[in-house]
């Protein structure tokens, strides 16, 4: 059914230029430039946290200090070295009182929703989403509470959970990507600003798909959002995170960390379009994208699935990771990742086999233009309990163009004679044949282009939800827009 | 009447080897054109410069399709001006379900056209009614282009695309290579379907067998990179006889 | 932060200014300050440890612990022995023992002419300004500066223009370290003419607590071809970490096996760099990794050439508490166009305490290439074993037959008539007690 949508969809992408380049004026509650305790304190005052919390924050930010010289340097991206003190940590919209509907929501904010694409009214009750916006740095707008409650589903910032859930947040922040994970995550750990916060509980089977989408607006800030989703024995919840940033000229940073909890017979699943402003054509602008995504199949039986498309920023960082502790616990990994112009993108996953029987499957796809490099890590490990494990890798690239990379970087670590890895790779570019078969049917050659990278990602997009799927390959075509020709 | 395709005096070179060396040919409306030959005539080559692929070099000589010079027009141009090759090895396009590729490409060329582009369900209905015409299934529409194919499906699937797209000039390369004598009866079917008083075929061949399901109004016999005889039907069953060697020993001379 | 250095306090090191003058090229001053040279630079780098992305799974420490010393000339008759029983006894060949020819040994007569087969020691007097172009003692990384800097006897062999060397040539490394630990470098040099042809058969073997550093450069001018097939079957005890590096010219053949079943930490470093079009360089191998034992299959090739080919083809068996490990990198430049680069690996587990780590890595800039790897791990098929034994045959034999079958498909990568030296290699390994 979506591939009947492809070609009006490519059609209309391929005479965009990035479309999410706009800046809303309000009046940013900001904190001071600049990075140390007090700001940290400052950010959970105005949050009005519990001592327990700023404790935690301060405890990471002395990580992170510690951690001075850790900045990762491994992966395949350059770029000039970050000052953390010439950033701002802390922007929320100015507002009196919190809104009570949707109708007490600054219109300016509103419109930059509108124009991002995203319904918050009717339209979107009749499509089953609730979405949790986050602007900036603080939710502002969080429809579809009742119905979810009803349910007995907790979906709010992660802001409002440590207020009203304190117990779940304790439980479970940090689990998974401890306070002192890696570099960027302490930074996070220490000045997390807001995010998501998901409790789906035990026997649930989320009612809606949930949405989030992140746009940072405020020059020069960092965004840090904290998400945390804790899915309970025999419950699913599936989560969607779009992400857009306007067009700036200097380099914002954006360093997430997202948790994800699935108990017995629980299944997770997260998918995510990153569409990030990615610069210019010269690589002036753009954002980095240092992200750390875990997630643990903490139960027998349990699953988490991650699909990505990964378009945007100047630089991607990213390895969304899944640890299999339970038995028969399943792990997925779909990316697509596309870099033109001047982007680099170093992204893959983490399959950590730690129970018996446990699955995971990587599907990569690493597409390649204009003079961009684009990077496939990844490390399936299997642990010297993990009977039965398997895995299944397939990490293919495409090269659009002879002054792009791309690069597939493995590791594969088994210590179970019982278990089965396979790994494959390839590394091509769209043939002259396929080529001149579409243009011989009528194509333009960046229609084909776009058509043939679609065919190549299909089994990554067939894993999306299906709006995110249509919406996903008219990224296809924006990204590689000027690659051909 | 002008004629749909005339052909003069032409030369194409090949990796920079002259293949085509002097093609004289005119094709009008309603018409059925055989082009014969051994390998290495030059056969591919006249099918693939006339779809206007890279790496074939004109270097002589005229093609006006429709009255209008075809040379230098962009190959997607001449596919949507109503020009249609049916590959003789039609290629794969993994991912791409037949479906999408078929819509994208029939809408391209009613845009083309200045005609509104059809929606999903209006496709849908138009491809059925041309896949029961050729036997083919929806399974094998919504699977991607060409993949897993066997020859006869190949065949079949480039003659649904060939009665979507309806073109004024169908080139039909070695159409009935590694096909079995069903499937060759079946594309032949489709290929007789497609005759129209307002269409011209051109069929390029190396063996005669395919003339005796699809007949030819023509049938050219080219050597060498020349057109070296031309006659009607009973030129292909002289040819079935002697075989290309005499004439080609006659081009010779 | 761990460091990314291990520091050790190796006797031969300090004894540098003693060994030199019996080391080999002792008269030729610029060898003497390049060994100088290599020694400081090993001085200044040390031991990678594993914190270096190169050494990620494989742990210098045990080797940093062990001091080792000078090399005595003493090796057993028994270890002589074997190495008289290695390939055709009538083939041309060069022993060397304990880093020094072994002349009794040696059978280099009769070679064609064109053809220079000579140990190092005596090739730096005759053939010092040849090779003065070969040999960079500072030359690559830590391991191979060390080298660099104590070099001793290895082959050196030089081809002129279109010569074919016939028959193969054998040559054999023996380590004795009956008195004590010590640190073996021999140092290699091939150099193929113009559409030149060889084969090349290389054995390590050893008794004792020791440590091999072979070095070995290759040069391959256009249309030259090389075969070379190593076995290292070095004594239980022994680290041995060897290194090949090969250039190949315009249109130049690399083909190489290599048999690792031997030593307690065992490391081929196989690099080569495609520096003329249409080169092809191919490489497969078995390693055979039981109690105790560590190996690593390194190899890094490099496309600077379009029109190339490279193919990798390894077979890893891991039994008891073995560990094995393959890391094989292929990059592929910008102006390398048409380049066809393969490589697999496949690991089969035999016991619950071995271990594999691999990481099978491309680095594409390039977009007319066809490149893939592949890496698979697991232990034998059950269905495959279950089949066997209900058509009567014994669960041993089965298991024999299904892991010489799956080290087969490496065989199969080099000429057949160059496969019989290896056709008993898993047999010989499983009768040993492996498995």
């Amino acid at each position: 059914m979506t591939n009947l949508s492809e070609s009006e969809t490519i059609g209309a992408a391929t005479t965009e230029k990035y479309k999410y380049g706009f800046v809303t004026d309000i009046d940013s509650d900001m904190a001071p430039k600049g990075l140390n305790e007090d700001i940290v304190r400052f950010i959970s005052a105005k949050k009005n946290e519990p001592q327990w919390m700023l404790d935690w924050r301060l405890k990471a930010f002395r990580m992170w200090l510690d951690q001075a010289d850790e900045e990762p340097t491994w992966a395949k991206v350059s770029y000039p070295k970050i000052d953390f003190q010439d950033s701002y940590y802390y922007a929320a919209p100015k507002k009196k009182e919190g809104p009570k509907s949707l109708d007490e929501v600054d219109p300016k904010l509103l419109e930059t929703y509108e124009k991002l694409g995203i319904p918050l009214y009717e339209q979107k009750m009749l499509a089953g989403v609730a979405v949790d916006a986050v602007f900036d740095s603080v939710s502002v707008a969080t429809t579809f509470k009742a119905e979810l409650e009803k349910h007995g589903v907790i979906f709010c910032s992660i802001s409002e959970a440590v207020q009203k859930h304190p117990e779940l947040v304790k439980k479970y922040l940090g689990s998974v990507v401890p306070a002192a994970d890696n570099f960027y995550a302490t930074l996070n750990s220490a000045v997390f600003t807001d995010g998501s916060f998901v409790y789906v509980p035990e026997g649930v089977r989320c009612p809606m798909e949930l949405s989030t989408y992140f746009r940072i607006n405020a020059a020069q800030t960092g965004q840090f959002e904290r998400t945390l989703i804790i899915a309970d024995k025999g419950s699913y919840v599936s989560y969607l995170e779009g992400c857009t940033a306007p067009m700036r000229d200097e380099h914002q940073l954006h360093a997430a960390v997202v948790e994800l909890v699935a108990m017995d017979d629980a299944e997770i699943k997260y998918s995510t379009v990153q569409n990030w402003y990615p610069g210019d054509e010269n690589g002036v602008g753009g954002i980095y994208n240092f992200v750390t995504k875990r997630g643990a199949c903490r139960g027998k039986n349990s699953k988490i699935s991650w699909t990505q498309v990964e378009t945007g920023s100047a630089i991607t960082w990213k390895y969304p990771s899944c640890i299999l502790q339970g038995d028969n616990s399943v792990g997925e990994f779909y990316s697509i990742a596309i870099t033109n112009n001047r982007q680099q993108a170093d992204t893959g996953t983490k399959m950590i086999h730690m129970g018996k029987n446990t699955k995971s499957r990587i599907i990569s796809k690493g597409i390649s233009a204009g003079k961009a490099d684009s990077t496939y890590r990844g490390l399936v490990k299997v642990m010297p309990n993990a009977e039965g494990a398997r895995n299944f890798t397939q990490c293919d690239s495409l090269l659009i163009g002879d002054k792009c990379g791309a690069h597939t970087v493995p590791y594969i670590e088994v210590r179970n004679k019982t278990a089965q890895v396979e790994h494959e790779a390839t590394t091509s570019k769209i043939s002259e044949e396929q080529l001149l078969y579409c243009r011989q049917r009528g194509l333009s050659e960046e229609d084909a282009t776009t058509l043939i990278v679609n065919g190549f990602c299909r089994q990554v997009l067939q894993e999306l939800p299906m709006e995110f799927a249509v919406e996903a390959q008219k990224l296809v075509g924006i990204s590689l827009e000027g690659s051909v020709g | 009447m002008t004629p749909i395709l005339e052909i003069k005096n032409l030369h194409a070179l090949v990796d920079g080897k002259e293949v085509l060396k002097g093609i004289d040919l005119v094709i009008n409306a309603g018409e059925m054109h055989a082009v014969m030959g051994p390998n290495g005539s030059g056969k591919s080559t006249l099918s693939y410069v006339l779809a206007g692929r890279e790496s074939y070099e004109v270097t002589g000589g005229s093609i006006t399709y429709m009255g209008k010079d075809l040379t230098g027009l962009e190959r997607e141009i001449r596919a949507r001006e109503g020009i249609f090759l049916a590959f003789q090895y039609p290629v794969e396009i993994p991912g791409v379900a037949g479906t999408t590729f078929l819509k994208t490409a029939y809408n391209a060329i009613r845009k083309h056209r200045g005609e509104k582009e059809l929606d999903a369900m209006q496709f849908l209905k138009l491809i059925r009614e041309k896949q029961k015409e050729l036997g083919i299934t929806d399974e094998m529409v919504r699977r991607p282009v060409n993949v897993g194919f066997s020859g006869g499906e190949k065949k079949r699937n480039e003659m649904l695309q060939m009665a979507m797209l309806e073109p004024t000039l169908a080139i039909l390369d070695e159409t009935d290579s590694g096909l079995d004598i069903d499937a060759l009866k079946t594309v032949a079917d489709g290929i007789n379907a497609l005759r129209h008083p307002a269409r011209a075929m051109l069929m390029i061949t190396h063996y005669q067998r395919l003339l005796d399901y699809v007949v030819p109004d023509f049938v050219h016999v080219l050597a060498n990179g020349k057109i070296v005889r031309s006659g009607d039907k009973s030129l292909a069953l002289e040819l079935e006889k002697e075989g290309y060697g005499n004439i080609a020993a006659e081009a010779a001379a | 932060m761990k460091p990314r250095r291990i520091t050790a306090d190796f006797p031969f090191v300090g004894a540098f200014e003693q060994l030199r003058e019996d080391l080999p090229g002792a008269p030729l001053g610029w060898l003497q300050d390049a060994r100088r040279g290599a020694l400081a630079r090993f001085r200044d780098e040390a031991l990678p440890s594993r914190r270096v992305e190169e050494w990620k799974y494989t742990d210098l420490r045990a080797l940093a612990d062990t001091e080792f010393g000078v090399p005595s000339a003493d090796v057993s008759d028994a270890l002589r022995q074997r190495a008289a029983g290695i390939g055709d006894p009538g083939a041309p060949r060069l022993v060397v023992a304990n880093g020094r020819v072994d002349h009794d040994a040696s059978r280099l007569d009769g070679l064609p002419a064109g053809v220079t087969l000579l140990p190092m020691s005596r090739a730096l007097e005759t053939h010092a300004d040849a090779l003065k172009a070969s040999l960079d003692p500072a030359n690559g990384d830590a391991l191979a500066a060390l080298n660099g800097a104590f070099m001793m006897d290895g082959y050196v062999l030089l081809l002129d223009a279109g010569v074919t060397l016939e028959p193969d040539i054998e040559i054999v490394f023996l380590a004795d370290a009956a008195g004590g630990p010590v640190a073996l470098h021999p140092r290699n040099v091939v150099v193929m003419g113009e559409g030149a042809r060889a084969t090349v058969n290389e054995t390590h073997l050893g008794d004792g607590v020791y440590w091999s550093n072979p070095v070995t450069d290759i040069s391959l001018a256009p249309g030259s071809a090389l075969h070379h097939y190593k076995t290292q079957a070095e004594g239980g005890d022994a680290f041995h970490l060897a290194q090949a590096r090969v250039t190949l010219q315009q249109g130049a053949h690399y083909q190489g096996f290599l048999a690792m079943t031997g030593g307690r930490l065992a490391r081929q470093t196989q690099s080569a760099v495609i520096a003329g079009p249409d080169a092809a360089f191919n490489v497969a191998g078995a390693y055979l990794v039981g109690a105790g034992q560590h190996c690593d299959i390194t190899t890094d090739v490099e496309h600077a050439a379009g029109g190339g080919a490279s193919r990798q083809v390894f077979k890893g068996v891991l039994d008891d508490d073995g560990h094995g490990v393959f890391q094989g990198k292929v990059t592929v430049a910008r102006d390398a166009q048409k380049t066809d680069a393969h490589q697999l690996n496949n690991a089969l587990l035999l016991s619950d305490a071995a271990e594999i780590d691999a990481k099978p890595e491309l680095e594409i800039y390039a977009d007319d290439v066809k490149c893939s790897h592949g890496a698979t791990a697991g232990d034998l098929d059950e269905s495959e074993l279950f089949y066997l034994q209900a058509r009567g045959i014994d669960a041993a034999t089965a298991r024999r037959l299904l892991v010489s079958a799956f080290v087969r498909a490496a065989l199969e990568e080099i000429r057949e008539a160059d496969r019989a030296r290896f056709d008993t290699l898993v047999e010989d390994w499983l009768e040993a007690g492996h498995g």
